[in-house]
């Protein structure tokens, strides 16, 4: 009987034990998931080779946003914890598995029977400001694109609406194909909604996301992107998509045994498209296309479009990629990180990163223009 | 059994199995250039649907420029009644894309006929329809092409000659359709 209940006990323990080593681990991931988020990111203008300016821009800059700015980063301060309490968070959880650490040959030696007792005090303490930090900072980020995006969308084209909580409908992200169905959430913001001349459009920004395991708390991320889509000029009935040209052998020899074909899945049926090659040499070495019909790929992709979005994808560093499906153009320019969050660390009173915001919602405008996408002579108006 | 024999059908089986692909690959390809020049012909016929359309509209605006309409819509009968060989199909449709580009110059000086609604909207087929036209005609030529390199190149050009499959000739564009469309000139009115 009374081994029975030792037994009990100690299973008790360990469940205990492994909860708490749960909710720990969960603690630290989710920290970890904001600070990658907040704190570790690169410049965005890291995914273009070239940029566009307008000379307006700088005045806009100087006359109107500066000020701005200004006040804005003055709400930053609120989240200037977020950094120390997270380095809290990591070292009292080492020295709570090794208290031996501070308490035993320290000053401190006398608080030793009630290190753990203090220890996890400490760790809630610092979480509750680490996640006050990340809330200030979010907010900061959301004042930030009220007030300085949304003027420089608007300096664009008056016309545009921007929302900085929403993004692209999931049923375009479906119907697009460019974004593998594999994901268990899909999040998104920077929504701009507009219409230039005859074409309208939305982008915004598209992640998704694995589900949740005990080794990734928050998920993995598994495909970030600019997403814009637009009424395209001609009337098609099939499916074709451009996706870059493999680099690396081992891509290539996947795609010599993997041949000309591959499949989509549409309306739970699956359709075979067939590998287009096409006659401009220097789109094929950026460029591998797919489609439903070799006719209707080369109506879509006419010389003029070819060269076109082989200018388009010059610009960038990053792989973007393209499909034509019911009525739309999509596109999908790949990123490794939020394109229009305020910098955490250094001065947001910058002019460069007004101007990489601008050409990031530029591409709406470059996308339409270089693909001719107003030009409606064909059937379709 | 011998080794040297289980040798030799090892080898000879790898042999057919290696022909069989080569043939099928062949046929496939075969059958793939048929197929690019039926997908040809299917818009063509859209474009000699238009035909008379298009004469209907314009005969009341462009009086004097009658030899035109009349000489289209001969080479439309032409090329619709009689069963024709692939390459005087492809003259004869070498010119009617040259007297329709003339009609079109034609059209440049009737300002109201540019007006017209339902001019604009034939205006918009006929963009449509010649703009699948090159769509088409740049598929055959890659299917041609393909087809072409695959009956040259060794061991399959010996097989190729054995199914008589010859060389075939790529679309030539002629030379007033390679000049862009100028779209100003399009919808001014």
């Amino acid at each position: 009987m009374s081994i029975k209940l030792g037994q009990g006990g100690s299973r008790r323990r360990r469940s205990s034990s492994f909860s708490f080593l749960f909710i720990i681990w969960w603690v630290i991931s989710f920290s970890f998931w904001h600070f990658k988020e907040i704190v570790f990111r690169k410049s965005a203008g890291k995914i273009f080779n070239s940029k566009t300016t307008d000379p307006k821009l700088f005045k806009l800059y100087n006359d109107r946003l500066k000020p701005k700015l200004i006040e804005v980063q003055k709400m930053r301060r609120k989240a200037q914890w977020l950094i120390p309490s997270f380095l809290i968070l990591i070292v009292t959880s080492i020295v709570y598995y090794k208290p031996n650490l501070i308490f035993s040959h320290s000053p401190f030696f006398f608080l030793a029977p009630y290190a753990k007792i203090i220890l996890i005090f400490i760790f809630i303490t610092f979480f509750f400001l680490y996640c006050y930090s990340v809330i200030k900072y979010y907010a900061f980020a959301a004042k930030y694109k009220e007030i300085i995006v949304k003027e420089i969308v608007s300096f664009l084209d008056p016309t545009w609406k921007y929302d900085h909580a929403k993004r692209v409908d999931e049923k375009h992200i479906k119907s697009s194909g460019l974004i593998k169905n594999n994901y268990s959430w899909i999040q998104g913001d920077d929504l701009i909604i507009g219409k230039i001349d005859k074409t309208e459009f939305e982008s915004s920004e598209i992640t998704t996301n694995s589900s949740e395991s005990f080794f990734r708390p928050m998920g993995k991320t598994l495909f970030k992107c600019f997403f814009f889509h637009a009424d395209f000029n001609k009337e098609f009935n099939g499916n074709t998509f451009i996706r870059p040209e493999s680099d690396g052998f081992i891509k290539k020899i996947g795609d010599f045994i993997g041949g000309s074909k591959k499949s989509i899945i549409e309306n739970n049926t699956i359709k075979v498209m067939n590998l287009v090659k096409l006659e401009n040499p220097e789109f094929e070495s950026f460029f591998q296309v797919y489609s439903t019909d070799q006719i209707e790929a080369r109506y879509i992709l006419t010389p003029k479009i070819m060269e076109s979005l082989v200018k388009i994808k010059k610009q960038f560093k990053n792989d973007i990629y393209f499909s034509f499906s019911g009525t739309r153009i999509y596109m999908a320019l790949k990123s490794d990180q939020n394109l229009f969050e305020p910098r955490f660390y250094g001065s947001i009173i910058s002019f460069n990163d007004i101007e990489i915001m601008y050409n990031l919602f530029y591409l709406n405008k470059l996308f339409i223009k270089e693909l001719n996408l107003n030009t409606r002579i064909w059937t379709k108006k | 059994m011998d080794n040297s024999i289980i040798i030799l059908i090892a080898i000879i089986s790898i042999i057919t199995i290696y022909l069989i692909v080569i043939y099928n690959r062949l046929q496939k390809i075969k059958f793939e250039v048929e197929n690019a020049f039926g997908g040809m012909d299917v818009q063509l016929k859209k474009r000699y649907d238009l035909i008379p359309n298009l004469v209907q509209t314009v005969k009341n605006y462009l009086k004097h420029e009658k030899d035109l309409l009349t000489q289209i819509t001969e080479l439309r009968t032409q090329v619709t009644s009689k069963d024709l060989s692939d390459n005087e199909k492809v003259k004869l449709d070498n010119k009617i894309s040259s007297t329709m580009g003339n009609i079109m110059v034609a059209v440049e000086n009737y300002p109201n006929l540019k007006a017209n609604e339902s001019f604009e909207m034939l205006q918009r087929s006929l963009n449509e329809v010649e703009s699948q036209i090159s769509a088409a005609r740049r598929t055959f030529n890659s299917v041609i092409t393909d087809y072409n390199t695959s009956i040259k190149v060794f061991p399959q050009n010996l097989i190729a000659n054995a199914m008589k499959l010859t060389l075939k000739d790529v679309f030539e564009i002629p030379e007033e359709q390679r000049k862009n469309i100028n779209i100003n000139n399009l919808f001014k009115n």
